[in-house]
């Protein structure tokens, strides 16, 4: 098992080493390896996140994805190479980082309320603050009737909204995915896209999303990342010059939508294109 | 339009021709319906039950009565023994003093059991330092130690307590350590994305993940803490329900032996409902799936 234990000294020197304001949620990888065992999952992989920009991870199964993510969350060790967020170097989770988790990984012995609030205790915050802005997170996703339910009572769609109240509650400055509308049915999905459009636009963070849909990446993304697999590595970023708002209906009908989707499809079915040295 | 009883009629059978009834009505009636069947099933079942009790306690008082006393007795005979054993024999005062040897026992044994199972199945260092041993005792009949038990603390109520306790304790530390190794390791990278402290982490994630675990191990504490006691009050000190036991069984008192020993089951059923309205109480998660079962 393995905790953090946290002192407000630490605390203080990562805002210290958060430097200016204008770089704070910029994510820089630099040269990342990582071997489960043996084999090499994620090689030399250098990638750059401005602030407040939307990045959109795609790429076939096993091609580390989902292992960047958590590197960057710091749940994963990295095996080579640095990851700084905001000038600070990740090591363990840090407290301008939030976690929208595939699963949920919402308590199921804890309310919603209790759910979204635990990230703001842990962080210090009192009590009847905690509560108070648990709830503005939670009325911000459309939860604000079922505050007092267990997780076991909600239906998948709104366990995550649940899951993104709990990440913004703590006012983010990157906000990480990791593919979470996959649990969830086609339509809800869509809501949860339209809804998380909304929300991006309002209250900006730098996000990574994760995701297998083509769509769902060009719907969100400003910047979508195209991996290859065996190992894991980026084998091309494309911009996404579709302009904001945005709806899931408005980017369907944008004319650079169909040779967007193409091209990013062409580039995961393309075995030669993923597949390195051939 | 009518409902056939035993289908379920969609509005979508509705015929033009007919007159249309509102699909809520519907709704309602196919509730309704529902219901009744559900509180006929209770019913049927109730009876079997009854009728199960029925069909034992007539056959008892069958046997009993044609057999020879210091074997068996009628049930009559039996209720009439345990009453005499309540009103002449002091029998409740023994009962007592069984109930207290059994909840100190019995606490001991909870509180030593969830803090060792917690220490073992939450950290690594632990397991290696201590488990071998718990899954030793865990292996062993406790009963084996009570010759050696009664040696070292003497044959006195603190025997008793140590020997219910010893009953009570590997069980629930078995159950709980695997309890906290089943917590979801998703939770508890959650926990650590969180950034919950080791104290968060255990008050919001490590105790709750194994309060259900913990009632488990409590069930199976109440059943192993039975045996203890009982063992406990025959082979040490004779005390309590164990001395009423023993009395009466040795001196051939059949049918008052019989009528302790339907006190003990009534005992134990009783804990078990204690335990199951506690465990409704303390994981009030978890909704109680009474899925049908045939």
């Amino acid at each position: 098992m393995t905790t953090r234990e946290q002192s407000p000294a630490t605390d203080k020197e990562v805002t210290a080493q958060q430097g200016t304001k204008s770089d704070s949620g910029e994510i820089r990888c630099r040269d990342i390896f990582k071997w489960f065992g043996t084999s090499l999952i994620i090689e030399s992989l250098d990638l750059d996140i401005a602030p407040k920009e939307f990045v959109c991870v795609v790429g076939p199964s096993g091609c580390g994805k989902t292992t960047l993510l958590r590197m960057i969350a710091g749940l994963t060790d990295i095996d080579n190479g640095t990851i700084e967020i905001g000038g600070t170097r990740v090591d363990d989770p840090l407290p301008t980082v939030a976690v929208v988790f595939q699963q949920f990984g919402l308590f199921p012995w804890k309310t919603v309320l209790k759910n979204v609030a635990l990230p703001l205790r842990a962080a210090g915050i009192k009590k009847d603050e905690a509560l108070q802005r648990a709830r503005e997170a939670i009325e911000l996703v459309g939860l604000k009737d079922s505050d007092t339910k267990y997780p076991s009572q909600l239906s998948g769609g709104m366990k995550q909204r649940a899951g993104l109240a709990r990440a913004l509650a703590i006012r983010p400055e990157v906000i990480l995915l990791d593919e979470p509308f996959a649990a969830v049915d086609a339509q809800t999905r869509e809501i949860l896209q339209e809804e998380l459009l909304n929300l991006w636009g309002r209250h900006k963070q730098t996000a990574v999303f994760i995701t297998h849909s083509i769509d769902e990446a060009i719907t969100l993304a400003d910047r979508v990342v195209v991996m290859g697999a065996r190992p894991g590595r980026i084998v091309k970023e494309i911009p996404i010059p579709i302009e904001r708002p945005r709806t899931v209906a408005s980017v369907r009908r944008n004319p650079l939508y169909a040779p967007l989707r193409e091209e990013i499809w062409d580039l995961l079915r393309t075995p030669d294109s993923t597949a390195k040295g051939q | 339009m009518t409902i056939d009883n035993d289908k379920v009629a969609y509005p979508s059978t509705v015929t033009p021709s007919e007159p249309r009834t509102s699909t809520d009505e519907i709704g309602r009636q196919i509730f309704q319906r529902r219901q009744r069947r559900l509180r006929r099933q209770r019913l049927v079942f109730l009876s079997i039950r009854v009728a199960s009790l029925a069909i034992v306690f007539v056959g008892w008082q069958i046997y009993g009565s044609h057999t020879i006393a210091i074997l068996f007795a009628p049930i009559t005979t039996v209720i009439h023994e345990g009453y005499l054993l309540f009103t002449q024999h002091g029998l409740a005062g023994q009962l007592f003093i069984s109930v207290k040897t059994f909840a100190w026992g019995y606490l001991l044994g909870m509180i030593i059991g969830v803090f060792l199972g917690m220490l073992t199945g939450a950290y690594r260092a632990a397991e290696a330092a201590i488990s071998m041993y718990i899954f030793a005792l865990y292996a062993t009949p406790m009963v084996a130690l009570v010759p050696i038990i009664s040696l070292w603390v003497g044959y006195n109520f603190t025997a008793q307590v140590v020997i219910v306790t010893l009953f009570v304790v590997w069980p629930v530390t078995v159950t709980v350590f695997h309890g906290i190794r089943e917590i979801d390791p998703e939770l508890l990278e959650v926990s650590r994305s969180l950034r919950l402290n080791r104290r968060q982490t255990w008050l919001h994630v490590l105790l709750p993940g194994a309060v259900p675990f913990i009632v488990t191990g409590a069930t199976q504490g109440v059943a192993m803490g039975m045996v203890g006691v009982i063992i406990a009050e025959v082979q040490t000190q004779l005390t309590g329900i164990g001395d009423a036991l023993q009395t009466q069984s040795s001196t051939y008192h059949t049918a008052a032996a019989l009528a302790v020993i339907l006190l003990i089951m009534a005992l134990g059923l009783t804990l078990r409902l204690i335990l199951s309205l506690i465990q409704r109480w303390v994981i009030p998660w978890q909704r109680v799936d009474r899925g049908r079962r045939h």
